[in-house]
C-alpha cells in the first residue's frame, strides 16, 4: 500500500518538473468563499474528492490483482477463498467510500429536518453560521487608543458569539472528519480485508461519533429542558 | 445592605458561568463524538466510556448549583 502511494507521488513530481522555482513570487490566496465556514468546506471538498480517487484506483488496482490471482493460482480451497474475499471487499470499500459523504448528509437530515418515525421534531440542531448580534451593531471591535460609545452588553453578546462560533467550527469538523474517516474506513476494506473486523468496529464507533456530534446542541438543550421546564 | 447593582453583577456572573458551563458540555460532547470518528483504539473507546458518567455527574452539578440557593432562600422564608 505505501509502495504504491510512494510510486504514485514520485510519478506525480517527475511529470511536474518544470523551469524555475514555483514559489518565488508572494504565496497564493486560493479563492474559496466569502466566509470561514464556506473555505473550510471547499478545502473538505478537496481533500474527499482526493479520498474517492484514491478509493476508486486502489479499488480497480485490488479487483485486477484478485483476477490476475484467479488466473495463475485459481483453486476452489483456501486460495479461492481469499481471492473472494478480495474482491468483495474491494467493492464494499468502494461503496463506502463512494457514499460516505451521502450517508453523513442522510443521517443529519434524518436526525435534524425529518420527522420520519420520530414524534419529536430535532430542529435544535446546529446552526453552522451564527448570526452576528444585532443589537449592537456587529462585533467591530474598536482600538483601545480610540473613544467609543459602544454599550456595556457589547462584549457579552460578542463573547457569546465567538463562542457559539468556536462550536460550530468543532461541529463543522466532527462531521467533516466523519466523512473522511469514514471513506478511509472504505479504502482499509479495499487494502486489508484480513482486518475486516477491526474496520467494522471503526465503521460502527465512526457512526456512533457523527451521531453524537450531530445531537450535541440538542442533547444539551434536552438537559436544560429537564431541569428548567418542570411543567 | 448590598447594593443592588452589585447583586446584579454577581448575578451575571453567574449566569455567565452557567452560559459556559452549557457551552462546554456541547463542545465536550463534539469533542467525544471526534474521538469516537478517529481512534479504533478499545482503551481509549473504554476511556471515553468512562468519561459519560463523569459528564453526567457535571451536568447535575452545574444545574444543582443553579437551584440549590433558590432552595435554601425557600428554605428561610
Amino acid at each position: 500500500m505505501k509502495k504504491i502511494i510512494i510510486g504514485l507521488v514520485l510519478f506525480n513530481i517527475v511529470l511536474a518538473q518544470n523551469l524555475g522555482f514555483p514559489s518565488i513570487n508572494l504565496p497564493p490566496v486560493i479563492d474559496c468563499g466569502e466566509n470561514f465556514f464556506a473555505c473550510l468546506g471547499f478545502f473538505f471538498n478537496k481533500i474527499l474528492r482526493i479520498i474517492i480517487v484514491l478509493a476508486l484506483v486502489l479499488a480497480a488496482i485490488f479487483i485486477a490483482w484478485a483476477g490476475i490471482l484467479y488466473i495463475s493460482k485459481g483453486s476452489p480451497g483456501e486460495k479461492g477463498k481469499e481471492i473472494h474475499q478480495k474482491i468483495i471487499y474491494a467493492v464494499i470499500g468502494l461503496v463506502v467510500a463512494l457514499l460516505s459523504y451521502a450517508f453523513v448528509m442522510a443521517i443529519e437530515t434524518w436526525l435534524t429536518k425529518q420527522q420520519i418515525y420520530l414524534p419529536i421534531n430535532f430542529t435544535y440542531a446546529q446552526v453552522t453560521e451564527p448570526e452576528l448580534p444585532k443589537k449592537i451593531a456587529g462585533c467591530n471591535i474598536p482600538s483601545v487608543l480610540e473613544s467609543t460609545n459602544v454599550s456595556g452588553a457589547a462584549w457579552k453578546d460578542c463573547f457569546l458569539y465567538y463562542l457559539q462560533r468556536i462550536l460550530s467550527l468543532l461541529y463543522v469538523l466532527a462531521i467533516f472528519l466523519g466523512v473522511i474517516f469514514l471513506s478511509w474506513a472504505g479504502i482499509l476494506y479495499i487494502t486489508k480485508p484480513e482486518k475486516s473486523k477491526d474496520i467494522h468496529k471503526r465503521l460502527i464507533y465512526g457512526i456512533i461519533g457523527i451521531v453524537i456530534a450531530i445531537l450535541s446542541f440538542t442533547i444539551v438543550k434536552m438537559i436544560d429542558l429537564f431541569f428548567t421546564k418542570l411543567q | 445592605m448590598i447594593e443592588p447593582g452589585f447583586l446584579k453583577l454577581i448575578n451575571s456572573l453567574f449566569n455567565l458561568i452557567f452560559v459556559l458551563s452549557l457551552s462546554l458540555l456541547a463542545g465536550v460532547i463534539i469533542y467525544l463524538g471526534i474521538i469516537y470518528i478517529t481512534s479504533p483504539a478499545e482503551e481509549k473507546i473504554k476511556k471515553v466510556h468512562k468519561r459519560w458518567g463523569l459528564i453526567l455527574g457535571g451536568i447535575v452539578l452545574v444545574f444543582l448549583s443553579r437551584t440549590i440557593p433558590k432552595l435554601i432562600e425557600m428554605f428561610f422564608k
